[in-house]
């Protein structure tokens, strides 16, 4: 069908939900219908690839970060080997989430209820009270806490699938992989480590995609943030101005993923910028002209479905209702980069991404904002189409537009499209 | 001067400043700062290094400067309308250094915060922002200038949610 309608009509159709996006525009019922977040959950959430934590998050034999599929609790563990797994995090006995903190290290994963005892890999080692159990009752392989049926890692950033079938992750990741291996070859060392550096939790009461949209929004920065431009431009006028550079894009580079290039500074800025030894490390690795784009250009790249990379932080979506979502943002240091360096990267993040932040509450804010206006029922449509009459494709296939297109926004509904249209 | 007049002279202060934030009258309140002043109110965790952790506010004289422009310019939407807020201090203690007279004022503080929202009923609503509080002060003729004020929010590494306000 071609002409999408409104939900009401689609309602109980289950297999029609795409219909209710176009390149051009979103139905609101994407953004307000419980129904939709429950059918986004079971084709997205719980079938491709979702980013759990970063290896660096539990660097020790015996660590933990308890998280989320989804809504489905989990645990990243890393054993005495220092192989690193995903299980679900619900003790196969009565249900509860075994380990309760964001981070821990322990020799077992331990239930606090009648200690059923766990190995890093999800392996039941034995019950609590064993005694009360006849011989054999309990099937110690089939009672081990679930794994979780695919984990992969690529640059130390590791996904799950909690389909045993699907594309690799290397093919999930298709083109995103340079970007990603730019944001990390940013490191003398080529590794970041996560987390360690600060972390800050968000929520705000609307619904998740609006953050996903959000974290390549090109569009609104003059506008919402001219207060920070403003204080910038003041401070640094040579480096603010390059934020205008008409050569940037925004880019869908397909799976859902997409990039926006958000200040790219020419060479002799970066050479102000960053010490030699470090530029020179860089450039040891990656050769000299990546070394100027990855340390002079700001860019923003999503993920889908649920991270984006921003220049100081890994930034991880996370749905707790239709129209309520936790955000974190994991900080990142560059491994091997001179103190000042990421020292940089500290006081650069919380001054415009932190809770008092003179970017993130003003972003909080439009996002609160958008879906208390998403009431107004009788106005269906929600318009991403800024920018593409002039879009261009590249030779990869790559979609192009500029950064404060919504060439970037209209990627991940491609890939939302092609997802929901997969019956259950 | 006698430890009980100290903790009296530092109180006022203390309480002083505390109604000039919530009085909005911002100006004056930079100036009880001192130029190599610091504003800190740490993240996630009071044991961290701020050379090597994200902060929730690490500001210098200059950047409060900026912080109070910025809430004066009608464009930090966060805090338009602003928060209302109400700074309670307790449980104050004072030492002061014999050799260089600074004075080291701890005590508790709740800032309860309000923001009309006249949409967004949901979140109407007073906040409540309890920190334990350590204060640097340097006399300075018959008052004093904050070297340093630092916060340390009991929910340091909980889900904040906008802190556009002075905290």
């Amino acid at each position: 069908m071609n002409n999408p309608t409104d939900f009401n009509q689609l309602a109980g159709q289950p297999h029609r939900y795409h219909e209710l996006s176009t390149p051009e525009k979103n139905h609101l019922s994407l953004y307000t219908k419980p129904e939709i977040l429950d059918a986004e959950l079971k084709r997205i959430f719980y079938t491709t690839w979702v980013y759990v934590g970063h290896d660096s998050e539990i660097p020790s034999p015996g660590d933990y970060k308890s998280t989320y599929i989804g809504q489905i609790p989990v645990l990243m563990t890393r054993d005495q080997q220092g192989q690193v797994h995903v299980v679900i995090n619900r003790c196969m006995h009565r249900g509860l989430t075994v380990c309760p903190e964001e981070y821990g290290n322990s020799r077992y994963l331990v239930c606090p209820y009648h200690g059923w005892t766990y190995s890093h890999d999800g392996a039941l080692v034995e019950t609590g009270a064993p005694e009360g159990y006849s011989e054999g009752e309990i099937d110690k392989v089939a009672m081990g806490l679930m794994p979780v049926p695919r984990v992969e890692s690529y640059r130390g950033f590791v996904f799950a699938s909690l389909s045993k079938q699907g594309r690799s992750l290397d093919e999930h990741l298709g083109r995103a992989k340079p970007h990603l291996d730019n944001y990390v070859d940013r490191s003398p060392l080529g590794t970041i480590t996560a987390s360690k550096s600060g972390l800050y939790k968000y929520t705000y009461d609307g619904n998740w995609k609006i953050q996903l949209e959000g974290s390549v929004e090109g569009y609104h920065v003059a506008f919402t943030h001219q207060t920070f431009l403003q204080i910038a431009m003041k401070k640094n006028p040579d480096i603010i101005k390059h934020f205008k550079n008409p050569d940037m894009r925004g880019i869908d580079l397909g799976n859902g993923h997409n990039i926006i290039e958000v200040m790219r500074l020419p060479p002799e800025l970066v050479r102000q910028m960053y010490p030699e030894d470090f530029r020179q490390q860089i450039t040891e690795r990656v050769g000299e002209d990546v070394m100027y784009d990855i340390l002079g250009t700001t860019k923003n790249l999503v993920i889908f479905p649920n991270v984006a990379l921003l220049e100081h932080q890994i930034r991880v979506i996370r749905p707790l209702a239709v129209n309520k979502t936790l955000v974190e943002t994991h900080h990142t240091l560059l491994d091997g980069a001179p103190q000042q360096v990421n020292e940089q990267r500290i006081r650069g993040h919380e001054k415009f991404y932190g809770p008092a932040g003179f970017g993130g509450p003003d972003d909080i804010e439009m996002f609160n904002r958008m879906q208390e206006g998403y009431k107004a029922e009788m106005i269906e449509w929600i318009y991403l189409n800024r920018g593409l009459s002039i879009e261009t494709t590249n030779e990869h296939g790559e979609r192009i537009g500029k950064p404060d297109h919504e060439t970037v926004q209209r990627a991940t509904y491609y890939e939302w499209r092609k997802l929901m249209a997969n019956a259950d | 001067m006698s430890q009980s007049a100290l903790l009296q002279n530092v109180e006022q202060f203390l309480f002083n400043e505390a109604n000039l934030i919530d009085d909005r009258n911002f100006e004056a309140w930079l100036d009880l700062f001192a130029e190599d002043a610091l504003y800190w109110v740490p993240a996630n965790d009071d044991k961290m290094d701020p050379t090597q952790h994200v902060s929730i506010v690490y500001d210098t004289k200059e950047g409060l400067k900026d912080r109070i422009w910025r809430l004066g310019s009608g464009a930090a939407y966060a805090q338009e309308p602003p928060s209302k807020t109400m700074h309670q201090l307790s449980n104050i203690q004072v030492a002061q250094d014999p050799q260089t007279k600074q004075i080291t004022a701890r005590c508790h503080l709740n800032i309860y915060e309000y923001r009309h929202n006249h949409h967004l009923l949901s979140m109407d609503t007073v906040m409540q922002y309890p920190a334990r509080c350590e204060y640097r002060l340097q006399p300075a003729g018959d008052s004093y200038q904050i070297a340093l004020r630092r916060i340390d929010l009991i929910a340091a590494n909980g889900v904040l949610g906008n802190m556009g306000f002075i905290i």
